[in-house]
């Protein structure tokens, strides 16, 4: 969305979408202000953030209140917040990614460039990516076998599976370690989730399964379909292989951080 | 020369031109003009940062620290907030005359209906910002030429077009959450916020539109102010004083759906602006049928006030105008209902005790 100077080390950052929250603390830089998802508050798993004032919703900021802050440095992203570009950049300068998800390596280097800290965000995610395949080298040398992970999220509404394109399906795919065959959603455009009907809820089974819950709504349909029998007659399941994970850092947190949370939960649970 | 008296109102004469002023319509005019005024400081001067009067009034002709708070996020918003709150409130005033029912509303006729599923549509099939206004406008033009296609085969003032216009938005509606449940949650609260009608992100471009419609409009509006006098008369009587009725009933709709599509396609299905403002007005006025310029300044007035409680009365959580002009709007509406009817009926009251009869006509005549 046009060109934007920045200053070079920026101070004041507010920062507009999940993945911008684990951007700016993974590089050291706690931002002033932050927008929340919805009607949940920030993220937890980044530690204490009482020190960031919060500036509204992800797709309707508070434009005074980011003000107020008197940022020098606005990062957001242009799928939530582009009818706000505008007026943000009189604010601030604004930096803003295209797409939020499958993007999320671009998006980090771009934000990190944008904080003055490219050189860093270039290392965390080789870091990372290295730390990743280790992993998953370490586990298939283990197992004998590369073992199927299953990723599955309880919606307020519906049961989904992760595909290779969403968050937790790349960081599980840069491990290297496979995926059940209708988890891979070969030949689907979007490759990032799916829906599993409840009547065919053991169509989720892997060697292992990981699964999450959506808000409030999602956890209680997660306690009444992790129950029933469907569940409870997957293999992974008899096997006692089964983890339950957390929301925040498998699917909306997004970023180096919580990818690197990702990577602990497959060592600590699949690693013997 | 000795004039006709007509009650209530005064003859202003200039050489060869007389306008008839109804007396309370202009006194209640002045008030909203001033009501409005208000309004606007209010959204100027108070937020999330308290800027004093004269600083705002040195931002708007000049310079002061406050620049980029008054003419950045407030002002165009509030100028907005101003132009689609007049643009509605005439179209309900329009579509209510002509209708012959104060029920009617471009939310009940279908325009804001085809505008949200028109939105609705483009925000999940993931076109951009800038499609989403033109997007929203045709679908809301679109669904109420449908409208008035069906509706006019009769008279506009039929039950057949408001039945035809709820038909068509119902239908409308369905197709929108077939959509939103379809979508992913994020494009779903996007097209949700936009269904609601908001301001917050809008500014200069939003505004310079839907003034400009105005603008456009206004010697349509001057000539409607006059037409829906016979306009509002029903068929048979209209016709018996030589009326073409059918016609001049089909350009008040298709001006009142202009309004309103145009002011839907840049804030969203901000509702209850356009059915409660002409009531408000009418109201006040006390006139048999809404008129034009008190309800373009209730509709403002209601619309900049529902914005500005909006952003500022929640904390952190900023809420769409939209729920609050449905709040404001319907609780005035309510009061007037119940305190206006009362009141004129207890002076009719006092004024006349024994007029039993006629006192009973009155009343049923007030209703």
């Amino acid at each position: 969305m046009g060109s934007t100077d920045v200053p070079v080390e920026p101070e004041r950052v507010v920062v507009l979408d999940t993945d911008k929250i684990d951007t700016a603390l993974s590089l050291g830089v706690t931002p002033v202000g932050a927008a929340r998802a919805g009607e949940t508050e920030l993220p937890t798993y980044l530690g204490d953030l009482s020190d960031v004032t919060v500036v509204g919703t992800l797709t309707d900021p508070d434009l005074e209140a980011i003000d107020r802050l008197d940022p020098d440095l606005i990062l957001g992203s242009k799928f939530r917040q582009e009818e706000f570009y505008d007026e943000l950049s009189e604010i601030a300068p604004t930096v803003f990614t295209e797409n939020v998800g499958i993007t999320w390596k671009e998006n980090f280097l771009l934000d990190g460039e944008a904080l003055g800290k490219g050189e860093e965000a270039q290392e965390l995610l080789e870091e990372y990516e290295s730390r990743a395949t280790d992993i998953g080298f370490s586990i298939a040398t283990a197992a004998g076998a590369s073992p199927e992970i299953s990723i599955v999220r309880f919606m307020p509404d519906h049961i989904r599976f992760y595909g290779p394109d969403g968050f937790s399906g790349i960081v599980v795919g840069d491990t290297g370690l496979g995926r059940p065959e209708l988890q891979r959603l070969e030949g689907a455009d979007d490759r990032r989730f799916g829906e599993v009907s409840p009547e065919e809820l053991d169509t989720v089974d892997g060697d292992f399964i990981f699964y999450c819950a959506y808000g409030p709504d999602g956890e209680s349909q997660l306690t009444e379909y992790t129950s029933g029998p469907l569940w409870e007659s997957m293999s992974a399941v008899e096997a006692g292989q089964v983890h339950a994970v957390d929301d925040e850092v498998w699917m909306t947190g997004i970023g180096v951080t919580a990818a690197g949370m990702i990577l602990d939960d497959l060592e600590t649970y699949i690693l013997p | 020369m000795t004039g006709l008296d007509l009650p209530g109102r005064t003859v202003i004469r200039v050489g060869v031109h007389s306008v008839t002023v109804h007396r309370r319509s202009a006194a209640v005019c002045a008030v909203l003009l001033a009501a409005l005024l208000a309004a606007v400081t209010t959204a100027l001067c108070l937020g999330e940062t308290y800027i004093t009067f004269a600083d705002a009034l040195a931002s708007l002709t000049g310079e002061s620290p406050y620049d980029l708070t008054i003419e950045v996020l407030r002002l165009p918003r509030t100028v907005l907030a101003v132009a689609a709150g007049a643009a509605l409130a005439l179209s309900g005033a329009l579509i209510q005359s002509i209708a012959r029912n104060p029920l009617a509303s471009p939310d009940i006729i279908g325009v804001t209906a085809g505008a949200g599923l028109a939105a609705t549509l483009a925000l999940t099939a993931g076109l951009g910002f800038t499609l989403l206004a033109p997007a929203a406008l045709a679908g809301g033009l679109a669904a109420a030429a449908l409208v008035l296609a069906v509706g006019s085969k009769g008279s506009l003032s039929t039950p057949r077009f408001v039945l035809a216009g709820i038909a068509v938005a119902v239908l409308l509606k369905s197709g929108t959450q077939m959509l939103l449940l379809a979508a992913a949650p994020i494009d779903a609260q996007r097209a949700q916020i936009w269904l609601i009608g908001t301001l917050a992100g809008r500014g200069w471009d939003e505004a310079a539109f839907v003034g400009a419609v105005l603008l456009l409009a206004l010697p349509a509006l001057l000539w409607a102010q006059r037409a829906l006098d016979t306009t509002a008369l029903d068929g048979p009587t209209a016709i018996g004083i030589g009326v073409r009725v059918s016609s001049r009933r089909l350009w008040l709709a298709v001006l009142g759906v202009v309004l309103a599509s145009a002011a839907v396609s840049q804030v969203g299905s901000v509702e209850f602006v356009a059915l409660a403002a002409p009531q408000i007005a009418r109201r006040l006025t006390r006139t048999s049928r809404p008129p034009l310029l008190a309800t373009a300044l209730a509709g403002s007035v209601l619309l900049v006030l529902a914005d500005w409680v909006g952003r500022t009365a929640f904390g952190d959580y900023q809420l769409p105008a939209g729920v609050l002009t449905a709040a404001l709007g319907g609780a005035y509406l309510i009061y007037l209902l119940m305190t206006k009817g009362k009141t004129s009926a207890q002076q009719h009251h006092r004024r006349a005790p024994r007029l039993g009869r006629r006192d009973r006509t009155d009343r049923v005549r007030q209703l």
